[in-house]
């Protein structure tokens, strides 16, 4: 590709990014000739816009690129997991530092990985955890019942969250026909994605919808009170 | 964007590599597959735990208790205490029985019913009936933990 024809995608693809939102996975670093951008907006069952619905392209018929393995940190910061929802490419790993000023204990059960951070310290950084299954990762913490981080595991870098309007953009998408999943945490662990097809086309923008049949349901906040040490009542039986 | 990245994941990785902490990570459960077949294995018994919130959540009779109440932990932590109490190798942390149901005005009847719903689900699982039964065997005594007296 040109300098020049370099240019003029990226001012063309600026000029689009104004008119739609949403989070672009990685893959957007990396401007590719023949390749167009996805839109995609996710609602709930009373059409409302969906927050936090992960969408992610798997080329059809041909490999995804060969994935580099990233670490990423979930930290534990004012009794919440930040971010509340990651998504990362198959084989990478996360650092789930607690940067609170309380213990934590981590525990997921997710059949793919299941992993445990028994109590650890403000200012702990255990080792990484490398993910090498796909699909949906729920992390708990036994002290604090409203704490839970998602981890998406993707077999592909093109991939994206939706925001509140419930929308993702997904840009320098390479040309071809792709299958798209929709996930969302209340899904659970077993009800599979929303999934559709669609052909990205050599320039410019292909949308797509995703109708979820539930509402999904309010976050858990931490309380409100300060000074929460542990969870009330911490006992084994 | 591209250096930044990686100079972070370095960064994480000499954090970690510098860390002489004592925390450790470890697989959360080391299922004992084996304890747990009859059940469809760790995977199997987590999928029927999910049918039983539901089936509960649902239950005209007992579904306004957790109306409210956060599922996705619920099947979470039941999945852990039925791979504990099963000998799947699994040890369940959380709360105690009576923690987590005090003040709830749980009767006799509703844990009935809870185990009634708890039977469909494992049938709809194709448990067969002598696991099922050492299932509930196994709960039976947390009767006294979690209902009014
Ligand atoms: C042997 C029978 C039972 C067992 C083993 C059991 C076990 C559990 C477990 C492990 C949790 C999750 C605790 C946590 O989040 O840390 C829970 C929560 C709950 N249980 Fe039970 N339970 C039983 C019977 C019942 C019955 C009969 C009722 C009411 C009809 C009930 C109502 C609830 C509710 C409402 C919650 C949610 C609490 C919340 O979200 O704060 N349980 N139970």
């Amino acid at each position: 590709m040109t300098q020049i024809e370099h240019v003029t995608t990226l001012r063309l693809l600026k000029r689009i990014s104004a008119v739609a939102l949403g989070v672009a996975g990685f893959a957007g670093l990396v401007a590719t000739a023949h390749a167009g951008t996805v839109i995609t907006v996710a609602g709930d069952r009373d059409g409302l816009g969906m927050l936090n619905v992960v969408i992610s392209l798997k080329p059809i018929g041909v490999a995804a690129p060969a994935a580099v393995p990233a670490i990423i940190t979930v930290t534990q910061e004012n009794l919440q997991f930040k971010p509340y929802i990651s998504v990362i490419r198959k084989g990478s790993s996360v650092v789930f530092a607690n940067r609170d000023t309380v213990e934590h204990h981590i525990k997921s059960f997710s059949s793919s990985r299941p992993f445990e951070i028994a109590v650890h310290k403000p200012g702990d950084t255990p080792p990484p955890i490398r993910f090498d299954s796909e699909g949906a990762i729920v992390a708990y913490c036994i002290l604090h019942d409203w704490m839970r981080a998602y981890v998406y595991v993707a077999d592909t870098p093109w991939y994206g969250t939706s925001n509140a309007t419930g929308s993702v953009r997904i840009e320098n998408v390479p040309a071809g026909e792709y299958e798209v999943n929709a996930w969302h945490p209340d899904l659970g662990q077993f009800k599979p994605p929303l999934t559709t097809k669609l052909t990205v086309p050599e320039s410019g923008i292909v949308q797509t919808t995703f109708k979820f049949e539930f509402k999904p349901r309010p976050i858990r906040q931490a309380p409100r009170q300060s000074g929460v040490k542990t969870a009330d009542a911490h006992q084994h039986h | 964007m591209r250096i930044a990245r990686s100079l972070f994941a370095l960064r994480s990785l000499l954090a970690s590599a510098l860390c002489v902490c004592a925390t450790s990570v470890a697989l959360a459960q080391a299922p004992n597959e084996a304890a747990l077949a009859a059940f469809g294995g760790f995977t199997g018994l987590s999928k029927m735990t999910e049918d039983f919130v539901e089936r509960v959540q649902k239950n005209p009779r007992i579904g306004r208790f957790f109306k409210e109440a956060d599922t996705e932990r619920i099947q979470a932590m039941l999945t852990d205490l039925f791979c504990d109490v099963l000998g799947g190798g699994c040890k369940y942390q959380g709360k105690s029985m009576q923690a987590v149901h005090a003040n709830m005005k749980v009767a006799s009847a509703d844990f009935n019913v809870l185990a009634e719903e708890l039977q469909n689900a494992l049938t709809a699982a194709n448990v067969p009936f002598a696991d099922q039964n050492k299932l509930i065997a196994k709960l039976a005594p947390m009767h006294r933990d979690i209902v009014e007296k």
